[in-house]
């Protein structure tokens, strides 16, 4: 196991002869890490280290659900570490193009009162800005240091999102310059077709469409324990939250 | 470095280097008759009563961090596992897994630091064993120790002696130990100044014991799993529900702010020095004041009570009264914490 990025190239400096992955995951929040190795790989000359880079990100996913037609948003609770690191300008084409009010949230209880506060506000008065609640978090820029370097290293591709599909523009890859960082053109790696697992539903979840507990899997197939889809994974997952509150019966709707 | 100043594969071998290693290093660190005599095995004195015996094995990784180390942890870990039935621990044994080249320096300051907890706990280690494992076959070092101790008579602590009715202390701020860990390890992008709660609970228990009796019902040391996990264990052992108030609850600014980075629930980090209490109401007063008196408990809280299962609070689960006048469930662990990655 490695804990960072750093680690793995130092990994790959103490076993030359062995091909070291670094399988990169995560949103805008990871990325810059992942970016920051590999310039640090580029810069210490280290031959053996590449990156099977899967992340996703998420202004354009906000589209792609504005697009759908399937939910009527009314308004988009954003998240917050990610906002830490692309700042509050990449949303406002959602406030001003769709007319959906946005608030970056952060994740404490209080945290998501509060945005659900100022969405409603923002509703109640007719407008549509992007607001930060997540303050202690997020600067209307971002992280620029880490905006510039996830920039240089990658450049935007589509992405394959669970359940929904290909969401053009919504993944990252590496820029032509870092190629040979890239484990998928080195080997010339061909993933096969993403097979969707019958029944699961994270793709409706996410969108909105669906409500955790009407998944045929939720609670049966699918638990915490045994995820099917990734809803159900990590205490954060919406699915997850569903589960573990489930039975107090006052909390369901 | 020279060769001595490294664990060889000849250390474990039975042959004359493990045995230097025995009597220089172990035998002075440990020093007390019963392993001094170097028998396949500890001959013991018990007082009369009923024996509590406890195992736990230590993989912790960094083996030093911030309040403790590998080798405090093995020593109160286990004295503390004893305790929580309420017996007097007296007796510990260690066995250690060494990875070839581990610095023999490391080694003295683990085996000083496990002799200080002893010390501390007043126990003994009585017997151990060592095994040297090739490069590879281990990471550093491994410990597994176990104890053994005296239950005074009359005292039936368990985790199914849960009453409804009954108060829950808990004996200071939780998340320290998991929190200091965590920000030690290479490369996290967070520092912090938390020091793990390392520490003997043994005094603490065994005050409490002695001025409650019987009263005391059950207790628990939330390691791995936290908090809810101790709680959970509680409430399906002895079929009932428990509530707890989080503001009541003691956490550290700073081990707050980590677990909101990192996007853990501070109820579900481990401890390695405090204490789960469930006590008959009569006995609350008692109960606090005894741990309140350890150098461990100053800051101990009675933080909830057990409740009589009913429509809303059901047998065997946890419920939080959370500081916005919520109400949520406290559930167990599930696998790993996992850290934010939106």
């Amino acid at each position: 196991m490695v804990y960072s990025t750093l680690d793995a190239i130092e990994l790959a400096k103490q076993t030359p002869d062995a091909l070291v992955v670094f399988l990169a995951v995560g949103f805008e929040t990871t990325a810059p890490t992942i970016a920051a190795s590999v310039l640090e790989a580029e810069r210490a000359g280290v031959q053996n280290f590449q990156v099977f880079a899967v992340h996703k990100t998420v202004p354009l996913a906000l589209k792609a659900l504005a697009d759908s037609g399937d939910v009527d948003v009314n308004g988009f609770i954003l998240p917050g570490h990610v906002s830490a690191i692309i700042g509050s300008e990449p949303y406002q084409f959602i406030a001003h193009e769709y007319g959906v009010p946005c608030v970056i949230a952060g994740f404490e209880p209080l945290d998501v009162l509060q945005t659900i506060y100022m969405l409603v506000e923002q509703i109640e008065k007719g407008e549509a800005k992007v607001e930060i609640q997540y303050k202690r978090g997020v600067m209307p820029q971002g992280n620029v240091v880490a905006k510039e370097t996830l920039e240089k290293v990658f450049e935007p591709s589509d992405a394959n999102w669970r359940g929904i599909g290909v969401i053009p523009g919504t993944g990252l890859k590496l820029r032509e310059e870092y190629a040979r960082f890239d484990v998928t053109r080195q080997l010339a790696l061909k993933p096969p077709p993403v097979k969707e697992i019958p029944g699961c539903q994270c793709g409706e979840v996410l969108r909105g469409v669906t409500f955790p507990y009407e998944c045929k899997l939720f609670g049966t197939a699918c638990v915490p324990e045994h995820p099917v889809g990734p809803c159900m994974v990590s205490s954060e997952g919406s699915c997850a939250a569903y589960y573990r509150y489930h039975d107090v019966p006052e909390d369901r709707p | 470095m020279t060769q001595d100043d490294r664990i060889l594969l000849a250390h474990g071998s039975g042959g004359t280097m493990m045995r230097r290693l025995i009597e220089d290093i172990f035998i002075k660190a440990f020093d007390n008759d019963i392993l001094g005599r170097l028998d396949d095995a500890a001959t013991l004195m018990l007082p009369p009563g009923r024996i509590s015996f406890s195992t736990d094995t230590y993989v912790v990784k960094p083996l030093f961090f911030k309040g403790g180390d590998i080798g405090k942890l093995a020593v109160c870990g286990t004295v503390n596992d004893v305790s929580m039935t309420g017996a007097t621990p007296a007796f510990i044994s260690v066995g250690f897994v060494l990875e070839e080249g581990f610095p023999v320096d490391d080694l003295r300051r683990i085996l000083t630091s496990m002799a200080r907890a002893a010390e501390e706990s007043g126990v003994a280690i009585v017997t151990g064993d060592t095994k040297v494992v090739e490069k590879g076959g281990a990471d550093g070092l491994f410990i597994n120790t176990a104890g053994i101790g005296v239950i005074p008579d009359g005292i039936d602590i368990h985790g199914a002696g849960c009453r409804s009715g009954d108060v829950v202390l808990l004996s200071g701020s939780i998340g320290d130990h998991g929190i200091a860990v965590i920000s030690e390890r290479e490369g996290l992008a967070f520092s912090t100044s938390v020091e793990s709660d390392c520490a003997p609970l043994n005094h603490m228990i065994s005050a409490m014991v002695h001025s409650c009796g019987a009263d005391v019902h059950a207790l628990r040391d939330p390691t791995r799993g936290g908090l809810s996990s101790a709680l959970n264990e509680f409430a399906e052992s002895s079929g009932v529900a428990i509530e707890v108030d989080e503001d009541i609850i003691p956490v550290k600014a700073q081990v707050r702010g980590a677990c909101e980075m990192l996007g853990y629930d501070v109820l579900q980090v481990a401890n390695e020095g405090k204490l789960i209490a469930v006590v008959a109401p009569d006995a609350v007063d008692a109960a606090l004041g005894a741990i309140r008196n350890s150098p461990y408990g100053a800051e101990a809280e009675i933080i909830g009570r057990v409740l009589e299962p009913a429509k809303g609070s059901p047998a065997g689960k946890v419920f939080l009264n959370t500081s916005l006048g919520s109400r949520r469930v406290v559930d167990m662990l599930v696998g790993e914490q996992l850290p934010r990655i939106c």
